[in-house]
């Protein structure tokens, strides 16, 4: 007997080749990434700071923009949609354990949303060795880079299936999603910030700033990715030394923030009246 | 639990949010045996479909059933076209057949049998709604089920689909399979099921055998006259109103209502008295059956 999850996975990663939806997100990668990366060789060059840290710090802002809401759009529908045409009924009655579904769902989003973003940066790397830019640092940083995208994407896609195992309709998940990508990568900061900068700000000691951080995987990603090449770029210096937590933890803080919506979007399903 | 019982469903309740759906569910269904849900729309036939295949659970009763559900033993057809339209039929059925985790040598033969096949290799988007409907019966002939449950299998279907899948389902259950189906009418559907579950607002309203059901329902046949001009209705009426229970008189139309012990009388008596152009006698039927628990009971 095949594994459902399996079956489930390759068919779903077969559909996102299929729809050009794997090329669409892999060339977007690809294009913005290497625009980031030229552009931060000519315009930074001469003012002091780091090359290096400009171009890891610009691809992570990359990342923290675009791998939330190509996560969040690739996920949204893949429980809501199948229960709206019918096929969610169908399935269940097949021999798949619920949360094998939603397992199947997932693990092939996170997978297709990988390949794009290796294939995406990674022909940066490619094209910046044809021209002897390439530096061991660099190469190191992207992968260190891609490695923490990948388990941003994972966070997002799992979130996008608990919306989609949530709602009932199609149109309501999107809405869900969005307000999900404004509040993680725009809202959070901003509302923090204005906590610390108002006359309230002393409530908020650097330790509790720093697990209030473990909230948003946002935060997580940019002090993880961003490393020691934030050093030279003044607020995410700041940031490094408020954050008290090794990368291990903030990792583990991330795969916990990929396992937990899931867990919780099984749970749904399970008691979810089809 | 006896060996031949299939399902057996005692004191079922179901509600979805403080809305209770099915009221106390009585069913036993045993191996090899047919049955049609038959109600109007409302009545809880899906949900009852829904409870048979595990996708739902009661809020209270008993399920003493054989272990079928989530298993090949069972095969469900849903009522709505639940396919991927960007994928071809042979594509689906080859999705289908590795989540059953059957081979897929079977996968032509059932094409050919449900007579899809030479569209295989089309993309199930430009598949017609009659196409798309046998195609979910061929997914769900796929593991050579011992159950299968259909939902409202008929909807929509044009004449020479229908005939298809009652040919079909006849001979699975000349087969020894279970059917269950669900339907808005019994029409159509006596040569496949011998069994009828009738559902009323949530709650099996009736139940049996079909012809057990007809004969306990004390039924009327009918006999449909079309007088002569020099007959008259009320003589005939006069000469046998003690045999008939009815009679309904529309112009030179008349029609009688009778219990089926009187029909060899009644018969005799008319031929004697009046004057006939046409007639037409039907026995009471499934559809009276259906007609007397939706409209009187």
């Amino acid at each position: 007997m095949s594994n459902p999850i399996l079956t489930i996975c390759v068919r779903e990663i077969k559909n996102t080749i299929n729809n050009h939806y794997l090329l669409g997100m892999t060339l977007l990668l690809a294009t913005l990434s290497l625009f980031l990366v030229l552009l931060s060789d000519t315009s930074f060059s001469g003012s002091g700071v780091n090359n290096l840290s400009m171009q890891i710090t610009s691809l992570s802002s990359l990342s923290i923009f675009f791998i939330p809401l190509m996560a969040l759009f690739l996920s949204y529908d893949s429980i809501v949609g199948e229960s709206e045409q019918g096929s969610l009924l169908l399935m269940l009655s097949y021999p798949i354990k619920r949360h094998q579904f939603i397992l199947g769902k997932f693990f092939a989003n996170w997978i297709s949303l990988s390949i794009a973003i290796v294939l995406g940066y990674c022909s940066i790397l490619l094209l910046l060795s044809f021209g002897s830019n390439l530096t061991i640092k660099f190469t190191y940083a992207s992968f260190g880079l891609i490695y923490t995208s990948i388990l941003l994407g994972g966070i997002f896609t799992a979130m996008a299936l608990l919306v989609s195992v949530v709602v009932v309709q199609r149109s309501t998940a999107i809405i869900y999603c969005i307000a999900i990508w404004l509040f993680f990568v725009i809202f959070f900061d901003m509302l923090l910030l204005i906590v610390l900068t108002s006359e309230y700000g002393y409530i908020i000691s650097a330790d509790m700033l720093s697990n209030i951080l473990l909230f948003n995987p946002i935060d997580m990603f940019r002090i993880i990715s961003v490393g020691d090449q934030g050093n030279n770029l003044l607020p995410l210096h700041s940031l490094s030394n408020v954050v008290v937590f090794s990368q291990f933890i903030l990792t583990l803080s991330m795969l916990i923030w990929i396992i937990a919506p899931l867990i919780y979007a099984i749970y749904l399903l399970r008691g979810k009246n089809l | 639990m006896p060996k031949n019982i299939l399902i057996n469903y005692k004191n079922i309740n179901f509600s979805y949010k403080d809305v209770q759906i099915l009221f106390d569910i009585n069913i036993t269904i045993k191996k090899g045996e047919s049955v049609a849900i038959v109600g109007h729309n409302g009545a809880g036939k899906t949900t009852l479909i829904k409870l048979l295949i595990g996708v739902l659970e009661p809020n209270s009763g008993t399920i003493n059933s054989t272990h079928y559900i989530q298993t090949n033993k069972l095969s469900f057809m849903p009522e709505h076209s639940a396919l991927y339209g960007h994928l071809s039929g042979i594509e689906l059925m080859h999705y289908f057949a590795e989540l059953k985790g059957v081979g897929f040598k079977d996968i032509d033969k059932i094409l050919k049998l449900v007579k899809i096949d030479f569209a295989m290799y089309k993309k199930i988007s430009q598949y017609s709604k009659g196409m798309k409907q046998r195609l979910m019966l061929a997914q769900a002939l796929l593991s050579d089920p011992e159950i299968l449950i259909l939902d409202e299998p008929y909807s929509g279907l044009d004449p020479s689909s229908r005939r298809l899948f009652s040919y079909i389902l006849q001979d699975l259950s000349a087969k020894g399979k279970s059917i269950i189906l669900s339907s808005h009418t019994l029409e159509g559907l006596t040569d496949i099921v011998d069994n009828v579950i009738f559902m009323k607002k949530g709650r099996v309203a009736l139940s049996g055998k079909i012809k057990t059901v007809i004969d306990n329902l004390d039924l009327n046949d009918k006999i449909k006259l079309t007088l002569d001009k020099e007959s008259s209705a009320d003589k005939i009426i006069k000469s046998i109103q003690h045999l008939i229970t009815s009679h309904m008189l529309s112009h030179n139309k008349l029609t009688l209502f009778y219990k089926t012990t009187n029909n060899i009388e009644i018969l005799r008596t008319i031929v004697n008295i009046a004057s006939i152009q046409d007639i037409d006698i039907n026995k009471a039927n499934v559809n009276d059956a259906y007609y007397l628990i939706y409209d009187k009971l």
